[in-house]
């Protein structure tokens, strides 16, 4: 049976109210949606049990987690949440190895050595282990938050833009390599982003947040306005997943695609394509509009 | 000579045991201040800071008039243990408590206070109870505030006079801490020992807010990291 995450409740802060109704499965990766200010941080707070101010119900699977009716309200330690903050918190005064130790020692059952060495490695946090968390780079650090919220082994992962200061090849490796995570794992998402190509890779539905209401949701494809083209886009393989079947490509710059409208020069885009038996690309490719920070 | 080494003794030993207990009174006191959104906040806090205006006279006469003997407390006292809490070590370990609890409990609420929220949730996300977030993220944030609070009580017991005055007196190696023992070396004009005691202590102090300071300038540079 699918869980389901069901939030029916508000917030009312002076100058803004979060109002929200949702029945969510969990089965497919959800992301959240929408400007700055609009409550993406907030509804993510209010699954975490971090927000003391929430009425109304939060539901996750079968275990209620607030009711303000009935004066429950399930404190966030005992929520099992892998969570990367916006902010990308660390414990600090400690080095990256004692913060991913502290996660591991709370986490209801352990990983082997191997696992660990793993997941360390693939999400290039292999060579700061003995660094202080202080010293590190806004990318590094959120990959070091990341990889703790997965070492909790959560049932409910909720990212706030993980990724937003890591550079673009990071960016990507990281966030294909968390996708092959998910999978594995079989762990649900939440997922806030302004980015929509880690929208596309990593969820299957989509929630926009306005105003701190929910004003549309539906397939990710759908709500990130893919355009579909087909063209062939020479490339160079750079990394080739056994297990995943995911390639990772080089696009050739500066090459002529036809057939797409509604592109201006300077435009961000989003190519995703699938390898045929060929070698074309077939392509889709979706304008990524600068979205006011 | 060998009556002022008992003296120094005492003087230690009250000084260590009023820090020890203060340690265990004051943190959760501290946490609860530097926690609270309660309306009590503010009066515990000025009956926490008391002792650092009231004339140390005040503070011994009201506790020899609650504790003496034919008092409640002071009958209770007696009753259990035999003992009378007036001119006793153990009355002095009493208003020591009360007289340097400002001292202790100040410097923890700062160092409590100053551990952020974010770090807080961050470990309760990671499945860290209220109670195991305090002993294994806010107390190693808290060291120093814990060195300054241990470092300011003992050198302030240390240099104790009007409370003890007031309700110990100065019965040698019962009540009778460094400052009497200056003032009565001084009564009767016997200014060399004086001296030794007062210089000795002179140094002390000296050296208490030197590691105080000290340790307060490096955690600053750490922060700014």
């Amino acid at each position: 049976m699918t869980q389901r995450l069901i939030i029916d409740g508000c917030l009312r802060r002076s100058g803004f109210t979060l109002e929200v109704q949702l029945d969510i499965g969990l089965d497919q990766a959800v992301g959240l949606q929408g400007a700055t200010g609009a409550g993406k941080t907030t509804l993510l707070r209010i699954m975490a049990g971090l927000e003391p101010g929430f009425i109304g119900r939060l539901q996750c699977g079968d275990s209620v987690w607030h009711d303000s009716a009935k004066g429950v309200s399930l404190p966030a330690h005992l929520r099992r949440l892998g969570v990367v903050f916006q902010d990308a918190r660390l414990l600090p005064g400690r080095t990256v190895e004692h913060n991913l130790v502290f996660a591991v020692q709370r986490s209801p059952s352990k990983f082997t050595d191997l696992q660990l060495a793993t997941l360390v490695r693939d999400f290039y946090i292999d060579g700061l282990l003995d660094q202080q968390v202080d010293t590190l780079s806004g990318g590094e650090r959120q990959r070091v938050s990341l990889v703790q919220a997965l070492l909790t082994r959560p049932q409910l992962l909720l990212l706030d833009e993980p990724l937003s200061a890591n550079d673009s090849e990071h960016r990507w490796q990281v966030a294909a390599r968390l996708s092959d995570w998910l999978r594995e794992q079989e762990v649900p998402l939440i997922y806030v982003s302004h980015s929509a190509d880690e929208l596309h890779l990593l969820t299957r539905k989509i929630l926009k947040l306005e105003a701190g209401q929910i004003v549309a949701q539906g397939p990710t494809s759908d709500m990130l306005k893919l355009i579909s083209a087909h063209a062939s886009l020479p490339a160079t393989v750079l990394e080739v997943n056994e297990t995943s079947g995911r390639v990772m490509l080089r696009l050739e710059q500066s090459r002529g695609i036809s057939g797409i409208s509604g592109l201006s020069p300077g435009d961000r885009i989003c190519v995703s394509h699938q390898l045929e038996q060929d070698l074309d690309v077939g392509a889709s490719l979706q304008p990524q509009t600068q979205q006011d920070e | 000579m060998s009556a002022d080494l008992q003296t120094v003794w005492l003087t230690v030993l009250l000084a260590s045991v009023t820090t020890l207990m203060l340690l265990f009174l004051a943190t959760p006191l501290a946490w609860w201040l530097a926690n609270s959104a309660s309306r009590l906040r503010s009066i515990v806090e000025s009956l926490v800071a008391m002792p650092l205006v009231l004339p140390p006279t005040v503070l011994g006469f009201y506790l020899l008039v609650l504790l003496n003997p034919d008092s409640f407390l002071g009958g209770l006292w007696v009753r259990a243990t035999g003992d009378s809490l007036t001119f006793s070590f153990s009355g002095l370990v009493i208003a020591s408590v009360i007289y340097s609890l400002p001292f202790m409990v100040q410097p923890l609420q700062s160092a409590f206070r100053a551990v952020p929220m974010s770090v807080r949730e961050s470990a309760a996300v990671m499945g860290a109870s209220p109670r195991d977030c305090f002993f294994s993220v806010v107390l190693p944030l808290s060291r120093r505030g814990f060195l300054t609070g241990m470092v300011l009580t003992f050198a302030h017991t240390i240099g104790e006079f009007g409370v003890v005055l007031m309700m110990g007196g100065n019965i040698p190696g019962e009540t009778r801490v460094l400052s009497i023992a200056i003032y009565e070396h001084v009564e009767t004009l016997n200014y060399d020992a004086a001296h030794v005691l007062a210089l000795g202590l002179m140094s002390f102090s000296f050296l208490s807010l030197w590691l105080v300071y000290r340790v307060a300038g490096r955690g600053a540079e750490v922060v700014r990291g």
